[in-house]
């Protein structure tokens, strides 16, 4: 059964690597930061704050090739709140990444919202280079009117063997009288 | 809930708009000045025999810039309900940890925000570390936006916005972190992360340390793992000191770009989240301490398929006999059908004789502005009782895009008619259904430069 297991697993992760090349092909390139770059306009900017041409681009250093600027130069400028930047330069990603998907980092396809949690937890992580962190509580606080649910279908009716398998697991969000709210002896079943 | 916020939430919110936008006129230019995003529903719940309700659920949460760096941020909701049966008991008003008529009032806090240092004042929500918890306190936050170092502090009396029990304790921790810098002076691969924190009620005081350390690599793969100690030591009112631990360690290998495989693994065996006030609660006392589990997932993207493959076990060792053991797998295939998705999942669960299993059919997509998703599924259920039974569920949501004037529409405006309906059979064959339709509305303004 084991063995079995190991091979069919063995056999769809070498499945999917083949697949690789065709999946790559068909998905279209992004619209990119050079395409929407004005230089001439930047070129009048940096004057005004008498910022030179090596200032961005790293010409010289063993460890980066050809001239483009590292994406730190554009951010010194361009993030939210950075302090001393120039005052005409805006402040908004989609100035510069007009498609929001070339931002999305490769950790956020397929069930990234059911495991981003423990990654979250690091402050320094990158979330905080889209994210504010503000962000966790908008979600994770939300009982609003008609918010979505994190649970999977049937999760009404087939928790309790959820709770028993992980427990634990419930008390990220529920406190202990949660249970008690409903299975109350008389009103609804154990 | 007090009594105070009771009353006094949509007031107050209503005020907070209203003083808002001579405020956001101290705002930069090109900030968002107020965000305000609010919804209102109507649903009929008769879904619980006897005690058959409607019910009127508001929520709104909003933003004000007071300043470049001050910010204020409320939200909360306001619910009314009303039986339609009565079961002669009316203390029964709670469900799902609501009750009947109820305020809740999130976060009313005022937020300083500078490069390296953010300070939240108020009552707010904090990602603790063993999950939100609501806090009527200040926390202070050195560091951020990608800095090596940081740490933050944080106090306050300690609530929960499940707010089913009130909480009267104080609660406090520090935390700290680094990330080494790696090549070219850029962001490292490896965070480290330290933390203490305290909660003190009448009963007692409980301990808390973690240590935790990820790295990862900039294609989607990581490893990251930590350990929690809790410690609620002997007291007067605690006869024998409680002391747990929790480890966990999870990887993730992404090798290409169709497919990427988590697996983790724990052990759980931390002391209560907090020292009850009163009896341990009664999910705390159900939760067995000092079990292991671990679970791998893999996730697959062959062109346009999507197909999703994870378990794992659980085990609970015990000195008395043989361990509890149980497992638990999910699958899920599904594939592009016109303007959306449609798949196929399975899922099951078994401990020690009770369980699950079955699956269903899912479908999501859109029709011009209305968005849809429902899934519908079938499982045969066993309870304590061992005594199996056939569970059914289907769910359909749909929001519709409403139209907006050009000049709402411009700045950010969105309106939608939301409306959810679920049904189904619990393993007794009672039959049951909810259903709701709202409004749920986002609006900003803006000051953009000309």
């Amino acid at each position: 059964m084991t063995r079995a297991l190991l091979a069919t697993l063995t056999a769809l992760v070498l499945l999917a690597s083949g697949l690789q090349a065709r999946g790559d092909a068909t998905r279209p390139e992004p619209p990119t930061v050079d395409a929407t770059l004005d230089h001439e306009l930047h070129e009048a900017s940096f004057a005004r704050i008498r910022l030179r041409c090596i200032d961005c681009h790293p010409v010289g250093m063993p460890e980066v090739r050809g001239l483009p600027p590292a994406w730190a130069s554009c951010h010194s400028c361009h993030r939210a709140e950075v302090e001393g930047a120039p005052p005409a330069a805006p402040r908004r990603c989609d100035v510069c990444h007009p498609h929001r998907r070339e931002l999305e980092p490769p950790t956020h396809r397929g069930a990234w919202l059911e495991s981003h949690g423990p990654d979250a937890r690091f402050p320094a992580s990158s979330c905080d280079d889209c994210h504010d962190r503000g962000q966790c509580i908008d979600c994770h606080e939300a009982r609003g009117a008609l918010v979505r649910t994190p649970h999977p279908p049937g999760f009404r009716a087939l928790h309790g063997p959820e709770a028993r398998f992980d427990g634990a697991s419930c008390f990220g969000c529920h406190t202990g009288e949660t249970c008690l709210s409903c299975h109350d002896p008389g009103r609804w079943p154990w | 809930m007090g009594p105070a916020p009771r009353s006094s939430v949509p007031a107050l919110l209503v005020g907070l708009l209203l003083i808002a936008a001579p405020a956001g006129a101290a705002a930069q230019d090109g900030d968002e000045v107020v965000r305000v995003t609010g919804g209102t529903a109507f649903e009929a719940l008769p879904d619980v025999g006897g005690l058959t309700r409607i019910r009127l659920r508001n929520d709104l949460w909003a933003r004000f810039t007071l300043h470049r760096r001050w910010s204020l941020v409320a939200s909360g909701n306001l619910r009314f309900g009303r039986r339609l049966a009565d079961d002669g008991d009316p203390d029964r008003v709670r469900y799902a940890g609501e009750g009947i008529d109820e305020a809740d009032l999130y976060r009313l806090a005022l937020r300083y925000r500078a490069p390296k240092l953010t300070v939240h004042a108020g009552r707010f929500v904090r990602m603790a570390h063993s999950g939100p918890a609501r806090l009527d306190g200040v926390a202070v936050e050195l560091g951020g936006q990608g800095l090596p170092v940081g740490a933050s502090v944080w106090a306050g009396r300690l609530g929960h916005f499940e707010a089913l029990t009130p909480v009267s304790a104080l609660a406090g921790g520090v935390d700290g972190f680094f990330t080494p810098p790696g090549r070219l002076g850029l962001r490292g691969p490896l965070t480290i992360r330290v933390g203490y924190g305290f909660h003190k009620s009448v009963p007692g005081l409980r301990h808390h340390w973690h240590a935790e350390a990820l790295a990862r690599s900039g294609t989607g793969s990581s490893i990251a793992g930590g350990a929690e100690v809790g410690l609620i030591p002997a007291s007067d009112a605690i006869p024998e000191a409680d002391l747990g631990l929790r480890a966990w360690v999870r990887g993730t290998v992404a090798p290409s770009r169709v497919v990427r495989v988590v697996a983790g693994f724990r052990w759980e065996d931390l002391p209560p989240s907090r020292v009850p006030e009163t009896a341990l609660p009664l999910l705390e006392q159900l939760v067995p301490r000092g079990y292991a589990v671990g679970h791998v997932d893999l996730e697959l993207w062959p062109g346009a398929l999507q197909i999703r493959v994870g378990g794992g076990p659980t085990l609970l060792p015990s000195s008395e006999g043989a361990p509890r053991v149980g497992g638990t797998a999910r699958v899920s295939v599904d594939l592009p059908l016109g303007g959306g998705r449609m798949g196929l999942f399975g899922a099951g669960t078994e401990v020690a004789g009770s369980g699950y299993i079955g699956g269903g059919l899912g479908a999501s997509g859109a029709l011009g502005p209305l968005y849809l998703v429902t899934d519908v599924g079938a499982y045969r259920m066993a309870g304590l009782d061992r005594k199996p039974g056939l569970v059914v569920e289907g769910r359909l949501a749909g929001e519709l895009v409403l139209p907006l004037p050009p000049r709402v529409a411009a700045s950010t405006g969105d309106l939608r008619l939301v409306g959810r309906v679920a049904g189904g059979a619990d393993r007794l064959l009672a039959p049951w259904i909810r259903a709701g339709l709202g409004l749920r509305g986002t609006f900003t303004v803006d000051r953009r430069r000309p």
